[in-house]
């Protein structure tokens, strides 16, 4: 028998290595092992995979006998026998001293260690060949079994002493499993030593440390992380930096605490918004829906008074048009499930779909902006439509995700885990790489984690031209909502609605959309589109070349015409009272103690109305004109975002605060709203394209109205009680136009898109077509009522410029030219002391 | 006992090189890839290697769809120095949207060793500096930027004064063309979250106006803290008013978050950007709209490099004012940022840990 060896030579090393120069068989008390496959090794020994007589797996571990002339490796076996009932660690079954013969050295003395042989790659090795499943959730696993690892050896007072990465292994389930999920196992416990009597310079906690160092650099490295995994990071790394504290009382070191705190880093990163004392920091924070993480604050100041609401919130589909601003995505994410989920399922029943949202704006337009031509579009077809599927697949699981954390998923969704599994499962056989499931981790969560990486592979590959797998069709999303229906039982309560939020061409191509189109318009009896876009924006055809009639598939709602019948007297009043929950919500999030009556108050003009008030000789009077809700109600029909702006310029100008009960006074108001209504009219000069054709339109026509206004001849309105005509101040920030088809010659290419962009900014609003005395189409635009304030005009209409086409042409072609002579004809016959003013003086 | 730190942006700025005056280019490199513009100096940098009997394996030069008279009339000239460098001369069009394939196609041509290529940045609109930079620091390769400075840029102190003095701006450029978002740059938006543009703007401000105004018209009237501005400051101290001239052109309120960032030390603009993202990350949608000098779009593809869930945003101009952009060559410089491997690995040790 030769000498115990501390090291192999590395020609031992190496014949270790070597099914040919090894027997087949080995024997270890008394048990016949067949070595199957060399599974690592160094100096110090080698692994090998073998089976037992029963045919199961074992790993044989050949460690030099050197290491254990001064203590017994029945020591070793003794210590893992502790560990036997913590299913974290491999068991280690037994261990003997033996010569084995390696060809062309003899035999040579090795402790042959018999352990439970786990399956699957070791923590190195994923680092090393799949970086990409390092996120928060593998992070929180690998913590776990850290944490269960160090806990175990604390109450055994042990240490591993050897938690190498290669020593970590993520052990797929066995076949035939219910729940198939990988876990996380440590092997090697051939190391096993008393707590405190390691020699190594890096302990167990030491290593567990450096194993989510590693972690967090494969995070930072990867790059292509979604913003959770950015707020993610910050804490890993200061979670990291605790472990290893040189002051011991600050160190995290305890294992439960270790693991709590990982987990609820894990949690915080699932929302971008902090804790807060008030949901709203100010009243007038987030103007934009689009802006606002936290969906419990956009239910809570949502305006349900919102005219349109009962239209859009039925279970047929719908198209919303409507100009920035107007909110439609505020209407549109308020529809989503997931915004209520915060809510009790009393109140959930109330809902009548089950909305998921997707905003073009922030998942589509970036990556798909670039296909801007058909050719492209077509090229890249069958990856557009999977990248949409995985869009809107991510929504869906993320939001089903959150019904899962409910106490009341079972119970009142029906969302059990045989469900959740199959809904996983669903998912995973439509991608194209198969991930681990993580045992421990919420399934969807990992679903969604899984969606991610396929929408940054997709869209890297597609940007780089290169061909890849594409794992979806147009079928994908009707299959997908049709397993929710067969799967949780609440989704066929209520319709289930997607909720395409800005499907507009400035934001998807019409290239784009046409092959979008093909699901957005497939009936499927499991769900509903409803879109919302600019006007205009969205392409009514498919890539069947099919036009489909969108009044027959979808109703179209105008949320922008809605708004501006004015005229109506339940509008008017119903637009106040929008206006006016909108604020009294925002002021109640903010915490403020006044309302909306109170600061800004009613609307009363001493000359009985604002024309008259406007029209009124103004010296030495101080102007107060705009003021008041049903002023501000007034000019803001229809833009949220307009509105709020309002309300916040009045508040700042007014020191309005939080105690604050006191009425701002008008003038206040008045030079505020009108301050916002000039820089919105000087900002038209600023979009693109056509910004300053549209200002000069604007500013014409504006021009025009308020000299109408001004210095118009007074219009006849019926008779008054004595007999006398009923003279009314004429109001006119309406065009008209019949189009009749003598005199119609159609508008130039560049005029036509100038045409529509006025419409698609809402510079003006287009209205219902008007049924003429001559059954021909009129068209009928009001000027945006907020810019009316720049020109000291009213947004109330007494009557409308009545065009024909020609005269349009010419006013959107050389406006100054088409105003100037609409004037000069209503050139009024007036008392020669009535003042003319220009806009300059204004 | 373990102790952690974790590697800074400093430690990697600290080892990428200044710009620094240029001779030569040494040996044969590769491919030179430039740009036809229509100022003077388009032809600069080809010229002075071209008298150095420099010899490139192939030239590749992009045309812009915009200013072709302009650029045309400086196309002989360019191309007569451009022969002198090698037989392969080809243009490719600015606007391809296979830029990025057309660029790496020639860079793939190395078999097997290090394929060298020289970016004259010179006539490189940003966007378009993005648009090259980005898939070439994605190739493994080797490469050295080089640019000609003007000699005069206009306006100039008087012609801006003047101009102003009438209400007026100096005019650069006319208009705002198209508006586009970087295809390589797409950022992550996917969630709900407030905006947040970083700007770097020009003596046009009806392009800064345009841009904010597509990320979200609001930015315009209340931009609150959502708009971060980095006004460049020139190398020269000569040229210091036009720090003062581009911040009157864009008057913001006391509040807003604004730096000045060198024009010349790109190095000094991924620094401030970083600084920006790094108190936001993962809680706002970012957004970076270059429209600043050559070498801060340079700092500004390593720092889309750095982080891509920033997205980027361009204003083209409707026309250049051709005549009246610059004139002349002051100087010519280059930056060797060499092995593109080395430095994506120096960049993506940023954040990581190192472990003493």
């Amino acid at each position: 028998m030769s000498e115990p060896l501390e090291n192999l030579s590395s020609a031992l090393a190496e014949a270790l290595q070597d099914p040919d120069r090894l027997p087949t068989d080995i024997m270890v008390r008394g048990q016949v092992y067949r070595l199957k496959r060399w599974m690592g090794g160094g100096y110090k020994g080698a692994v090998w995979k073998a089976t037992d007589e029963l045919g199961e797996d074992v790993a044989l571990k050949f460690a030099v006998a050197g290491d254990y002339v001064d203590r017994s490796y029945l020591q070793e076996v003794q210590r893992a026998r502790k560990l036997t009932r913590y299913p974290v660690f491999a068991r280690l079954d037994t261990a003997e001293e033996i010569a084995l013969p390696v060809s062309g050295h003899g035999d040579v003395q090795f402790v042959c260690f018999v352990e439970e042989f786990i399956p699957g790659r070791t923590l190195a090795e994923i680092l090393a060949t799949e970086p990409e499943l390092v996120g928060p959730t593998f992070v929180t696993n690998f913590v776990r079994l850290a944490a269960e690892a160090l806990s175990a050896l604390q109450a055994t007072k042990l240490c591993h002493d050897d938690l190498h990465s290669k020593n970590i292994i993520l052990e797929p389930p066995p076949e035939g499993t219910l729940d198939p999920e990988h876990r996380l196992r440590i092997v090697d416990m051939g190391s096993l030593k008393p707590a405190g009597s390691s020699t190594k310079p890096i302990d167990d906690h030491g290593h567990v440390v450096r194993h989510l160092c590693t972690l967090h650099d494969a995070m930072v490295r990867r790059k292509l992380l979604t913003p959770r995994e950015r707020r993610y990071l910050p804490s890993l790394r200061s979670l990291c930096i605790q472990m290893v504290d040189e002051d011991p009382t600050m160190r995290l070191h305890a294992p439960e605490l270790i693991r709590r705190e990982f987990e609820q880093a894990d949690q915080r990163s699932q929302r971008a918004e902090g804790a807060r004392s008030a949901p709203l920091n100010s009243p007038f924070e987030y103007i934009s829906a689009e802006h606002m993480a936290d969906d419990e604050l956009l239910v809570e100041i949502f305006a349900d008074r919102c005219p349109w609401l009962d239209r859009v919130n039925g279970p047929d589909p719908c198209l919303l048009v409507g100009p920035r601003g107007c909110g439609k995505s505020t209407i549109f994410r308020w529809l989503s499930l997931r915004a209520h989920l915060h809510k009790p399922s009393a109140t959930l029943s109330q809902l009548n779909v089950w909305g998921f949202y997707l905003s073009c704006g922030a998942d589509l337009q970036n990556r798909l902006g670039w296909i801007r031509t058909e050719a492209l579009a077509q090229r890249f077809e069958a990856e557009l439509v999977h990248y949409f599927n995985m869009t809107l697949a991510r929504e869906v699981i993320d939001t089903m995700q959150r019904v899962a954390e409910r106490a009341d998923a079972e119970s009142f969704f029906g969302l059990a885990s045989p469900a959740v599994r199959t809904i996983h499962e669903f998912v995973a056989a439509h991608l194209p790489d198969t991930r681990p499931t993580l045992g421990g981790a919420p399934l969807l969560r990992q679903t969604l984690e899984a969606i991610e990486a396929e929408l940054f592979r997709c869209h890297s590959e597609m940007i780089q031209r290169k061909p890849f797998t594409v794992t979806t069709d147009a079928a994908f999303l009707g299959d997908l909502t049709t397993t929710l229906m067969s799967e949780v039982s609440s989704m066929n309560d209520k319709k289930i609605a997607f909720l395409l939020d800005d499907f507009s061409t400035h934001r998807l191509s019409s290239a784009v959309q046409v092959i979008l189109n093909r699901i957005v318009w497939e009936r499927r009896s499991s769900h509903v589109f409803k879109l919302s876009s600019e006007k205009y924006g969205a392409v009514l055809s498919d890539s069947f070349a099919a036009t489909a009639d969108i009044t027959r598939e979808m109703e179209v709602i105008d949320c922008g015409r809605d708004y501006i019948a004015l005229d109506e007297k339940g509008q008017r009043e119903g637009a106040k009272r929008f206006a006016t929950q909108l604020l009294a919500n925002r002021l109640r999030a903010a915490g403020y103690d006044g309302t909306p009556e109170q600061l800004i108050g009613e609307s009363s003009w001493p000359e009985g109305s604002l024309a008259a008030e406007l029209r009124a000789p103004r010296a030495g009077r101080s102007d107060e004109q705009y003021h008041g809700l049903r002023c501000i109600a007034d000019l803001c029909s229809g833009d949220v975002a307009t509105l709020l702006m309002i309300y916040r310029r009045i508040f700042d100008a007014g020191a309005v605060g939080p105690a604050s009960k006191d009425p701002v006074a008008k003038h206040i108001q008045h030079r505020a709203i009108t301050t916002v209504s000039r820089e919105l009219t000087e900002a038209i000069a600023d979009h693109h394209p056509f910004g300053p054709q549209m200002h000069a339109l604007v500013t014409e026509f504006g021009g025009l109205v308020r000299r109408v206004l001004r210095e118009g001849n007074l219009t006849s309105r019926g008779k008054q009680d004595d007999g006398s005509p009923n003279l009314v101040i004429p109001q006119c920030s309406r065009i008209e136009v019949d189009r009749t088809s003598d005199m119609h010659r159609p508008l130039s290419e560049s005029v036509t898109e100038l045409q529509r962009e006025l419409v698609r900014r809402a510079v003006f609003i287009e209205m219902t077509p008007g049924g003429s005395r001559r059954e021909v189409t009129t068209l009928r635009w009001q000027l945006r009522r907020v810019f009316l304030p720049t020109f000291r005009a009213t947004p109330y209409k007494t009557e409308a410029f009545k065009w024909t086409p020609e005269q349009f042409r010419f006013f959107l072609t050389n406006p100054e030219s088409a105003c100037a002579h609409e004037w000069a004809k209503r050139q009024p016959d007036r008392d020669p002391g009535f003042e003319q003013t220009s806009l300059d003086e204004l | 006992m373990t102790r952690l730190r974790t590697i800074d942006l400093s430690d990697v700025l600290g080892e990428l090189p200044s710009p620094s005056p240029l001779d030569t280019v040494g040996d044969a490199p590769d491919l030179l890839v430039c740009a036809l513009g229509f100022e003077p100096r388009t032809s600069s940098v080809a010229l002075h290697l071209a008298e150095r009997q420099t010899r490139i394996g192939a030239v590749r030069y992009l045309t812009y769809a915009g200013n072709t008279t302009d650029n045309e009339a400086n196309e002989p000239e360019l191309l007569a120095a451009l022969q002198r460098l090698t037989d392969d001369v080809a243009s490719i069009a600015a606007e391809s949207e296979d830029l990025a394939r057309q660029l790496t196609d020639v860079t793939d041509r190395g078999q097997g060793s290090v394929t060298r290529v020289i970016v004259d940045i010179t006539s490189m609109s940003n966007q378009l500096t993005l648009r090259v930079l980005m898939p070439l620091l994605s190739a493994d390769i080797d490469v050295t930027i080089v640019y000609a400075e003007a000699r005069e840029y206009f306006p100039t102190a008087d012609e801006h004064a003047a101009a102003l003095a009438q209400g007026e701006l100096a005019v650069l450029a006319e208009g705002v063309g198209r508006i586009i978002y970087g295809v390589e740059q797409p950022g992550h938006h996917f969630e709900a979250l407030p905006e947040l543009v970083l700007v770097f703007p020009g003596f046009t401000p009806d392009r800064t106006r345009a841009v904010l105004s597509e990320v979200d018209h609001s930015l315009l009237t209340e931009p609150g803290d959502r708009v971060v501005w980095f006004f460049g400051r020139p190398r020269l101290p000569e040229d210091q008013w036009r720090l003062d001239a581009v911040r009157d052109l864009h008057p913001l309120s006391a509040s807003a978050p604004q730096h000045s960032v060198s024009t010349f030390d790109y190095r000094e603009t991924i620094r401030e950007l970083e600084r920006a993202h790094g108190g936001v990350d993962g809680l706002r949608r970012i957004t970076l709209a270059p429209m600043g000098s050559k070498l801060q779009s340079l700092g500004c593809a390593l720092f889309c490099y750095l982080r891509p869930d920033v997205r980027t945003i361009f204003a083209a101009p409707e026309r250049y004012n051709a005549g009246r952009y610059s004139s002349g060559t002051k100087a010519l410089w280059h930056v060797p940022l060499g092995d593109t491997s080395d430095l994506r690995k120096r960049l993506d040790s940023v954040g990581t840990f190192v472990i003493d």
